[in-house]
């Protein structure tokens, strides 16, 4: 029996100066799923991240989630430039009055999971690009997050450098067994990572179609090149020129 | 020649460029006590030399003479004190003021326009009203400081609270963190680096306000700027010369230690390109 930890009920946004992010959006994300939503910029496909977090709130319908446990990836690694690796990881226990214990433990198990532990001493300025967003997703990791929601979040990042963090990212989910929202719009990197894509398109935001990935745990590269990976890649641009026409 | 090896031929005119940086400045001093010379001995006659003595006189008399040296640095520290103990009062007002603009809309829109007002206010203006207020002690004195090196801190500190990204702050709101939380962990710690640049500014200008108040307030012991006007109604020339070296020296020296300060205090992770 799936049990639903965020369903969007009816959804809609409009914003102050009256354009219309989300138009009744549904959408039931089950515990265990690994979502991607992809579409095109201004499909308000971040704004859904946002209001599952609770950053915003709708102008109508209802977002309800079943967890408190919420880890947040932006697109930019947001580190604090003035704490240490370590100290940025522990950002959220701090904020949650963890017992010290507690927190080391946390910070310890999360620096060890993205490889940084050698690096807890450093200062954001002295890491890479993709140093400071695993740095940024052990932050999340410490929440021992439930619902993990990743907001475009290493857009900003060369390919290789991109597509090693989202590997790392499999290999958490396939570990720790959150539920995953992955904001991108990037068709390839939507199928490579997901188990369900749900397509939107742009003005109003909606939801236009949706595709169930048949690969397992194991991705590599034998999936990214397979004739079954191209050809829902395929169909789900189909799928999205559709909507612009 | 080992020393060459492996070094990357782009230092070179870089090493050079750092070279000149010291020896220009250094050329520029050289020349200008020459002219310095130049006019002091040629140009003025006899009976006008006084008014710019010759530079070996300077030293002599107002600086390798103990008790001319003495004579100086008394009044000096007098002055260095004042600009300190009002540069603090101004970091205290200047920082809570910015907080409360940063915390409250209507604050800052309530408070800004009289901090900018303030800034323009000339100082010698208000002077006699000073005076009469509160009298020729050194409570005028410290007052003139703080009210010249006020608004650097605010504007400075103000912006360095408003300067965090809508991201970072957001990190807060998911964790629903406190005013106060956001303040004391997100707001301060960010706004150390523009809170140390009005400082150094501030620092600058408290010495300046120091001095200028000697002028007027008279009351207790003397500062340097009442040395200096001393020495200039005695037509004391390598006394006046000595006083304005030292007050020069003070005013660079507190922009240098501010400086420093700053970079003791925020150097670890700022960097002034943003990264």
């Amino acid at each position: 029996m799936p049990q639903p930890i965020v369903t969007f009920d009816d959804v809609s946004m409009t914003f102050p100066n009256g354009t219309v992010a989300l138009s009744d959006v549904d959408i039931t994300i089950d515990r265990g799923e690994f979502i991607a939503l992809l579409g095109p910029s201004g499909c308000g496909k971040s704004t859904l991240l946002r209001l599952a977090s609770g950053l915003e709130a709708s102008t109508g319908g209802r977002t309800t989630v079943d967890t408190r446990q919420i880890g947040y990836v932006f697109q930019d690694a947001t580190l604090l430039p003035w704490r240490t690796v370590r100290k940025n990881v522990a950002l959220f226990a701090e904020l949650d009055h963890l017992t010290a214990e507690e927190t080391r433990t946390r910070v310890d198990h999360a620096l060890g999971v993205v490889g940084l532990t050698e690096f807890q001493g450093h200062r954001p300025h002295q890491l890479s690009g993709g140093m400071r967003m695993r740095v940024s997703l052990a932050r999340a990791l410490v929440n021992r997050p439930e619902l993990f929601l990743f907001d475009e979040p290493f857009g900003a990042l060369d390919e290789f450098t991109r597509e090693r963090l989202n590997d790392d990212v499999r290999n958490l989910f396939v570990r720790e067994r959150f539920t995953g929202v992955f904001v991108t719009h990037s068709i390839p990197e939507a199928v490579y990572m997901a188990t369900r894509v749900i397509v939107m398109g742009a003005r109003p935001g909606r939801v236009i179609g949706e595709f169930a990935v048949p690969f397992g745990d194991e991705r590599g590269e034998e999936v990214r090149y397979s004739s079954e990976f191209a050809e829902l890649a395929a169909e789900i641009s189909h799928c999205l020129k559709g909507a612009m026409a | 020649m080992t020393a060459g090896v492996g070094t990357p031929v782009p230092r070179r005119p870089r090493t050079g460029r750092r070279s000149l940086t010291v020896i220009l400045p250094i050329a520029f001093a050289l020349v200008f006590i020459a002219l310095w010379y130049v006019t002091s001995a040629f140009l003025l006659s006899p009976s006008r030399q006084f008014i710019l003595p010759m530079p070996h006189e300077v030293l002599i008399d107002a600086f390798l003479t103990p008790k001319n040296l003495f004579a100086l640095l008394g009044p000096l520290w007098t002055s260095t004190v004042i600009a300190m103990v009002g540069l603090a009062i101004a970091t205290a007002i200047g920082v809570v003021t910015a907080v409360l603009m940063s915390q409250a809309k209507w604050v800052e829109i309530t408070l800004f326009p009289y901090a900018v007002a303030l800034q323009s206010i000339p100082i010698l203006a208000i002077v006699p009203l000073i005076a009469f207020a509160i009298g020729y002690g050194f409570e005028s004195r410290i007052l003139v400081v703080v009210l010249i090196s006020l608004f650097p801190i605010i504007t400075n500190t103000l912006f360095g609270l408003q300067s965090t990204s809508p991201q970072m702050r957001e990190l807060f709101t998911l964790k629903r963190a406190s005013r106060w939380t956001v303040l004391t962990k997100l707001q301060f710690p960010a706004a150390l680096p523009a809170l140390f640049t009005g400082l150094r500014i501030s620092a600058g200008m408290a010495v300046v306000g120091s001095i200028v108040a000697d002028f007027f307030f008279r009351k207790g012991d003397s500062g340097i700027g009442l040395v200096i006007d001393t020495y200039r109604n005695q037509l004391n020339g390598e006394m006046l010369y000595g006083a304005i070296i030292l007050a020069s020296l003070l005013g660079l020296v507190a922009f240098w230690v501010f400086g420093l300060l700053g970079r003791l205090f925020v150097g670890s992770w700022y960097r002034p390109d943003g990264r």
